[in-house]
């Protein structure tokens, strides 16, 4: 039976679903004001953001600069008292048409609660496909080092 | 199994793995179980499901072997937060390492961990995939150039 933090978290994902599918909707309710939202990584959007106003400010605002629509769904949820771990299925789409997450892979989410609001989001994303179809980079190769640790100039 | 079972073998797993990462000769597979599922998301050269204990020492047991710096006593995988449901529980950890290149390795996990006859069965793994590719796999990042998302000011 889920606890009353995996209701609100299972809410919240949906109203992140509506609002990715171009609907009106405000997940942002469910936050409190002093909301942590850490996503991990050194993509462009990874950091902690801290309290409401700078999670919208600062994530929302570059996030939604690079997915033109989306959806998530909770794939499956645990929780024990306040605390909630989530998998869901995110899928986004950049405004070039690049897909986010096309195979379908699950990603992590961790949900901290207290007295009816979220106060603590920790994302594990596809943090390879944050870089190379959100952000458009690539992984390449580093050349090959020399034996002092430098990377060797002119190598291939 | 009783809850507080789980979170034990969980626990244990976790302790083990911080004594393999520092050199003592542990086994560090006797706590998976022979019927192990273990699935690493992600766009990593190891992402996939690993269906049985043999295959998942096959083939993650050498990946540690090889892509991985030696032990060392300052290297750990820290179970930092641990919700219990049933036979089940959802865990964030840390780790410190390093790979074989000798890049840092400090990667971010989350599982979730299903436990049957006192042994961990079934996991699905998530964590920083870029790191993955940057630390072990000694790549870079570079705008792709196909029509690379040019922000940067």
């Amino acid at each position: 039976m889920a606890t009353a933090s995996e209701d609100m978290v299972s809410s919240f994902i949906l109203c992140m679903d509506q609002l990715l599918k171009g609907a009106h909707s405000d997940p942002w309710q469910f936050l409190a004001e002093e909301a942590v939202i850490e996503v991990i990584g050194t993509t462009p959007i990874s950091g902690v953001y801290r309290g409401r106003q700078e999670i919208v400010s600062l994530l929302v605002a570059t996030a939604m600069g690079r997915i033109a629509c989306g959806s998530v769904t909770v794939l499956d949820s645990l929780g024990e008292g306040q605390d909630v771990g989530v998998f869901v299925l995110l899928k986004l789409t950049t405004p070039e048409g690049r897909i986010y997450n096309a195979q379908g892979d699950p990603a992590g989410c961790w949900f901290g609660t207290s007295n009816g609001k979220i106060i603590e989001i920790r994302c594990f994303p596809d943090t390879t496909q944050v870089e190379t179809q959100l952000f458009g980079y690539g992984f390449v190769p580093n050349p090959p080092r020399a034996a002092n640790g430098t990377h060797m100039r002119g190598a291939t | 199994m009783s809850t507080p079972d789980v979170g034990s073998v969980v626990r244990r797993f976790f302790e083990l793995n911080v004594r393999a990462l520092r050199g003592e000769a542990v086994d560090l597979f006797a706590i998976l179980h022979e019927d192990l599922v273990w699935t690493m998301t992600g766009s990593t050269p190891v992402a996939r499901t690993y269906n049985g204990l043999q295959e998942f020492k096959q083939i993650i047991g050498r990946a540690l072997m090889t892509r991985f710096a030696p032990p060392h006593p300052s290297f750990g995988l820290y179970l930092r937060r641990i919700v219990v449901s049933g036979n089940k529980a959802a865990v964030i950890a840390r780790g410190h390492g390093a790979s074989a290149h000798g890049h840092p390795y400090n990667n971010h996990y989350f599982f979730f961990m299903d436990v049957k006859d006192g042994k961990i069965s079934r996991v699905l793994e998530s964590c920083d995939g870029s790191l993955v590719w940057q630390s072990v796999y000694d790549h870079h990042l570079e705008p792709s150039g196909r029509d690379a998302h040019a922000d940067a000011t």
